[in-house]
């Protein structure tokens, strides 16, 4: 189950940026907040690490209107085809699975 | 009455808690990992109206135990996206291809030499594999160009935010290590400092 929420917490990170880039501490509020499905926040940052070494995500940084600059993350083309291919495969996962559930409830 | 650096000592302590549960992973991982944790605690007590002892606490809690970042941490290290391997792939035909191009042109260089009767001082140099390389100077740069030009030089990276007072604006490198010119391993992982936005 962990290593299902780990593969699918990935591909949340890649549609929160499909619509804009965003830095480390927001990105990882949006997921803690989501309920469910990080356990902490700092657990967040291993994988945004290697999706950023697999090249799904690249970083660059942007001076923030208070403090320091901030690490801002954003989508490459490998991972706007990685977000597609998981959506349509997902989908039909999801699909599958609700049909098997809801016979079982009856 | 807690004060702003008690505060910043229980970061640090947990920073450091953080530093020993990491030291399984590869040093640029880590130092990575750190990075960002850093600045994430930083930006979330930026948000707080009133820094307390009760609300960085929380903070700390919300980011979660470090055993539990490090396990994840290593859990991760061995989950692999199918675009890995095909980079990874890539990387080996660029490889390939570059030795190929090498020996190609130490060839025709050397037959040249060897047909102008010179003497063949050069078969070392084709054959001498380089472990360390020179560090690149990135110092006055902005970060963006630092962190191009050290990734195009097979360098790791991590940014620190100091204050050192050398009046270089917040995002340019004030100061880098290992030092320009230097030489060190490929995949060093270089630190880079910065002025957070003020300094006193």
């Amino acid at each position: 189950m962990s290593q299902m929420r780990r593969g699918a917490i990935e591909y949340c990170v890649l549609a929160l940026l499909r619509d804009r880039d965003m830095y480390g501490f927001e990105l990882t509020r949006a997921l803690s907040t989501a309920g469910g499905l990080v356990a902490s926040e700092g657990t967040v940052y291993p994988l945004l690490t290697r999706i950023r070494q697999d090249g799904l995500v690249e970083t660059f940084w942007e001076p923030s209107p208070q403090g320091p600059p901030r690490r801002y993350y954003r989508l490459t083309n490998d991972g706007r085809l990685a977000l597609e291919t998981f959506r349509i495969q997902w989908r039909q996962f999801r699909d599958t699975v609700d049909t098997i559930m809801k016979g079982s409830d009856e | 009455m807690t004060t702003n650096s008690d505060l910043d000592q229980i970061v640090d302590e947990y920073l450091h808690r953080l530093e020993a549960a990491l030291a399984d992973l590869p040093a640029q991982r880590r130092v990575q990992l750190i990075e960002s944790i850093t600045d994430h605690i930083s930006e979330a007590r930026a948000t707080l109206s009133a820094d307390s002892e009760v609300a960085v606490r929380d903070i700390l809690d919300r980011v979660g135990q470090p055993a539990d970042i490090a396990a994840e941490a290593l859990a991760d290290q061995t989950m692999s996206s199918p675009l890995r391997a095909s980079s990874t792939r890539r990387k080996v035909v660029a490889a390939v291809v570059i030795i190929f191009i090498v020996f190609l042109v130490f060839g025709t260089f050397l037959t040249t030499r060897i047909n102008n009767g010179a003497p063949s001082t050069s078969v070392n140099a084709a054959t001498t594999t380089t472990l360390s390389i020179t560090v690149p100077n990135v110092v006055g740069m902005s970060l963006n160009a630092a962190e191009a030009q050290l990734a195009a030089d097979h360098f790791a990276y991590v940014v620190v935010f100091a204050c050192t007072g050398s009046g270089v604006q917040s995002g340019d490198v004030e100061a880098q290590t290992p030092s320009p010119g230097s030489s060190a391993a490929e995949g060093t992982s270089v630190r880079l400092v910065t002025p957070p936005k003020s300094c006193p």
